[in-house]
């Protein structure tokens, strides 16, 4: 209250920068006393001040706010009532009865702008005096309003009024339109209908893209009939809202005579400026399909921007791949123009026919590098064992990482071809590392003694990147036949190789008596990513016997490392643990307060239950509060359902 | 080196962030610096820290969220979040009709009131400056328009940024031909000194410019700008929501002079933002003046 009495006072002073922060004041205080002052400046010929009563208004809201700001839509000041009326238009739901009287004021112009803010309340209540508006009022703009504002309130009660106002003149009839294509009520169809006997031939075309906007079958059969007898652009426009309302695959329950000559026409629309309509055409012909059909769409396609039009671009993909393999297809991936081709191979991609494969690698030379990726990346999904020569050739001849990597994955984790070995292997070598990575999953999946040689090689080499690969290679090839090796690499002078060595031998984890000395080594390892990946997997393979090293880790010098160890330790609900990880609660860290924390709650139990409750928490750690709490209801939860 | 893995045991198969991670790290980044990361940036944002992660051997994105909020390199990484949102794409004398009318009508109205007035202190503040081209294009304006007249002049740029390592290379000055692929060679030759392969902003240019870390959401650091006639703020409002694009473009109406001047991106728009600027149309550019 203090506060507003010294923001009103603010607001009295005649300096703009004074008023304008008094005005932000409050709006942020929700200072009702101040909404008359706030709404006479308004008027104010500093934009900075105005900018700041309109925005606190708004943020003050209700209807001492309304009230204030209807007065402004008589004032001659055109900035003040544009400003009010947006205000009211924002604010209109909280007081609705406020503005319902305006719609029968004697000036026409409040009775257009409250025909256009009560469009703005989301009130049944003012359906009706819209409606009596819309039919009644002597002045065209305020029906044409009303007409705009009902459909911005979208009721179906509104449709009857709407209807009949079909009958006022063209003017009033755009919106009424426009009202009921959002209605979208059955009753409305034939109404339009009936209307198009009369309408000029905007409000006819109006009519024709509202009744595709609305969906209801009932309006087809009738805008079949318009089909021949109307001019091209409705003619399109009607091809649009046939298939906006059947949908392509509804099109086949046309009789066939009906199906062929929609077929024409969508060609026909094709040609349309207006992109709706041209996709609609696409999206009918996908259906009706034919070489024709195919090269049209195609040739659209081939003029998109590949980033700007992009949704566009996977629609007409889609079509082309729904028409099939046609010869337009097949001679638009042989076109120069990279765009048109582009198409070709997207949609051959997911053309459901077995000559793709070999299609694609016919063209594969044919085309620039850019094009060449993205044909080798669909083989690498469609291309079968026939294939291998095409993808052996280009791990030969090619340079380009990208198209490498599809090769080596086709060659390695599709085809297995021992063949192909010694060629993946060099790249291994190369000089990016996702090649290197495709080359080193390809001969991983490929195995057998000759890959397994070739790795035993890079083990024994003195280079630490070839190590790190054999070891990692070792990990995935065979345990048992690679345990020698990879113990050693435990002991690697790199740590990320011990990392990945540890990573290696987590298969054999159920053999803790082999497994865990090698990983308790590690738990005292120099590097702190060595020691987290060592207590990671142990929470991975847990039993009883790694316990006492998780309660170790607990004490670390690295956090995270004790971070891994709760986290092991509550998923598996360790009772043991709880007196290790109370202690923790005094931790200056947070994040290892509020995974000890996490880990009581999982743990569950009375010690847990107890040691929670004592954590004292303050409202400015929201983080811990819900840990705690949650952890709380946890524990609660798991006690109820014992 | 282990990074040549994209996928191994302990980073799990892929790191995807959840929708509840999503919405934890977007707030927390909200929070942090007002910038707003719609749902479309997602697997932007996914992808950009995905390295961070394996970097921080963390597991999953709710772990990156709590090492930005305990860990004791909380700090950094928050700036190297920061630049991961933002990116800093920048050229000097980016959008050439936007700065001939910032050289041929705004500079010169702005000197000739200054001289009018007899006040020869001129502030101009380039908020978002990334790495420096910004600023030092404006530096570059001005002295060419006061030449020798630049000695009698109190000149300051203030150039701030919400990435510390950003302003450091600003700092630095240094800059390959790429970035200054658009910068008239006359003007090359009389503000940079060659070296090698790269090119160094002259010291006289430097001195003009006070380049320091701001974060526009926090409103009591933006307060503390020195006020100015110019305001240059381009392609860095597109960062935040409605909300906090009300905020800031009110906190720079209230830092303008009166009769002052904001300057945004060519594509950018104060409309549904603010109507306190009275827009001007110049061929190739909107400015936008606080009334006098």
């Amino acid at each position: 209250m203090q506060e507003c009495k010294s923001i009103i006072e603010r607001l009295r002073i005649d300096d703009n920068e004074v008023l304008r922060e008094a005005a932000f004041e409050a709006g942020e205080a929700r200072c009702e006393e101040a909404v008359p002052l706030l709404a006479g400046l308004l008027q104010s010929s500093n934009l900075g001040v105005q900018e700041a009563a309109d925005r606190a208004l708004r943020s003050i809201g209700g209807r001492s706010v309304i009230q204030a700001a209807i007065p402004l839509l008589r004032v001659d000041d055109a900035p003040a009532r544009n400003l009010a009326m947006d205000i009211l238009r924002a604010l209109a739901a909280q007081d609705v009865a406020s503005l319902i009287p305006l719609i029968r004021d004697t000036d026409p112009d409040i009775r257009i702008f409250a025909a256009d803010i009560l469009g703005a309340t989301d009130n049944p209540a003012a359906v009706p005096v819209l409606c009596e508006a819309l039919l009644k009022d002597p002045e065209v703009n305020v029906r044409y309003q009303a007409a705009v504002s009902l459909g911005a309130l979208a009721r179906p009660e509104a449709a009857p009024c709407l209807n009949k106002a079909m009958e006022d003149e063209e003017w009033v009839q755009y919106s009424v339109i426009e009202a009921l294509s959002k209605i979208k009520q059955s009753s409305s169809v034939g109404a339009l209908v009936k209307a198009m006997s009369h309408t000029s031939d905007l409000v006819t075309s109006m009519i024709i893209d509202a009744l595709g906007e609305m969906g209801n079958v009932k309006a087809v059969p009738m805008l079949l009939k318009r089909l021949e007898e109307s001019p091209t652009a409705l003619r399109n426009k009607i091809v649009k809202a046939v298939v906006r309302i059947l949908g392509g695959k509804s099109l086949q329950l046309l009789s066939p005579d009906e199906r062929e000559n929609l077929k024409v026409y969508m060609l026909v629309a094709l040609e349309d400026e207006d992109l709706e309509v041209q996709d609609a055409a696409i999206q009918g012909l996908a259906f009706a399909g034919g070489e024709r059909a195919s090269e049209a769409v195609l040739k659209i396609a081939s003029r998109l921007d590949a980033d700007q039009d992009q949704e566009r671009l996977q629609q007409i993909v889609r079509a082309l791949a729904q028409i099939g393999l046609t010869s337009a297809l097949r001679s638009g991936l042989l076109s120069d123009n990279p765009d048109e081709a582009r198409v070709a191979v997207l949609s051959l991609a997911i053309v459901d026919d077995p000559s793709v494969p070999q299609v694609l690698i016919d063209a594969f030379w044919k085309h620039s590098r850019d094009l060449q990726r993205l044909i080798i990346e669909t083989l690498s999904k469609v291309a079968g064992p026939s294939s291998k020569a095409f993808f052996l050739d280009v791990l030969d001849r090619h340079e380009d990482g990208k198209v490498l990597k599809s090769a080596a994955y086709v060659l390695g984790q599709k085809l297995h071809l021992e063949d192909a070995a010694d060629k993946l292997f060099a790249l291994l070598e190369h000089k990016y590392d996702d090649v290197k990575e495709a080359g080193l999953e390809a001969c991983i999946a490929i195995g057998g003694p000759h890959v397994n040689a070739r790795f035993q090689e890079f083990y024994a080499s003195a280079e630490p990147m070839k190590r790190l690969m054999a070891v990692y290679a070792f990990g995935r090839m065979g345990l048992a036949e690679h345990w020698e090796s990879l113990k050693k690499a435990l002991h690697d002078e790199v740590p990320d190789i011990r990392k990945v060595a540890l990573e290696a031998i987590a298969g054999m984890c159920w053999e803790s008596d082999a497994w865990l000395p090698l990983l308790e080594d590690r738990l005292r390892d120099e590097s702190r990513d060595v020691r987290l990946t060592a207590i990671d997997l142990m929470g991975r393979c847990y039993g009883r016997e790694v316990i006492p090293f998780l309660l170790t880790a607990l004490d670390d010098e690295d956090d995270w490392v004790k971070v891994r160890a709760l986290d092991a330790l509550g998923a598996h609900q360790e009772r043991e643990a709880v007196p290790r990880v109370v202690p923790l609660l005094q931790h200056a860290n947070r994040l290892v307060v509020i995974k000890a924390v996490e880990a009581l709650g999982n743990i569950g139990g009375t010690s847990a239950f107890r040691a929670l409750l004592d954590i004292s928490t303050s409202e400015d750690e929201p983080e811990l509060q819900q840990a705690v709490e949650a952890s709380i209801a946890k524990v609660q939860e798991a006690h109820e359902g014992e | 080196m282990s990074s040549l893995f994209s996928k191994t045991i302990t980073l799990g198969k892929e790191l995807k962030v959840s929708d509840a991670e999503f919405a934890q790290l977007r707030d927390f980044i909200y929070q942090q610096c007002g910038i707003y990361v719609a749902d479309n940036r997602k697997y932007l944002l996914e992808n950009r820290l995905a390295n961070r992660l394996k970097h921080l051997n963390l597991k999953n994105f709710a772990e990156y969220y709590y090492y930005l909020q305990y860990d004791a390199g909380r700090k950094e990484e928050l700036n190297r979040l920061f630049e991961v949102i933002t990116t800093n794409e920048t050229s000097f004398y980016r959008n050439p009709p936007q700065l001939q009318v910032f050289q041929d009508q705004i500079l010169s109205d702005v000197l000739q009131a200054l001289r009018k007035s007899g006040q020869r202190k001129l502030r101009i503040w380039s908020a978002g400056c990334s790495t420096g081209e910004e600023p030092y294009t404006m530096a570059m304006i001005i002295a060419e328009v006061l030449k020798t007249e630049l000695a009698s002049w109190d000149v300051r740029i203030t150039a701030n940024d919400l990435s510390e390592r950003v302003l450091e290379s600003a700092r630095r000055g240094v800059y390959n031909e790429y970035t200054l692929r658009t910068t008239p060679k006359e003007i090359l030759a009389r503000y940079f000194d060659k070296q090698d392969m790269f090119y160094n902003v002259r010291p006289e240019l430097k001195k003009l410019i006070l380049f320091h870390q701001i974060n526009l959401s926090d409103m009591t650091q933006v307060k503390r700008v020195e006020r100015s006639q110019i305001i240059f703020c381009r392609n860095v409002i597109i960062y935040f929501d409605d909300d906090m694009k009300k905020k800031v473009i009110g906190s720079f109406y209230d830092n303008l002079l009166p009769g002052g001047y904001l300057i945004i991106g060519h594509s950018e728009s104060l409309h549904n933002i603010s109507r306190a600027f009275k827009p001007i149309h110049y061929p190739g550019a909107i400015i936008y003046k606080k009334e006098e």
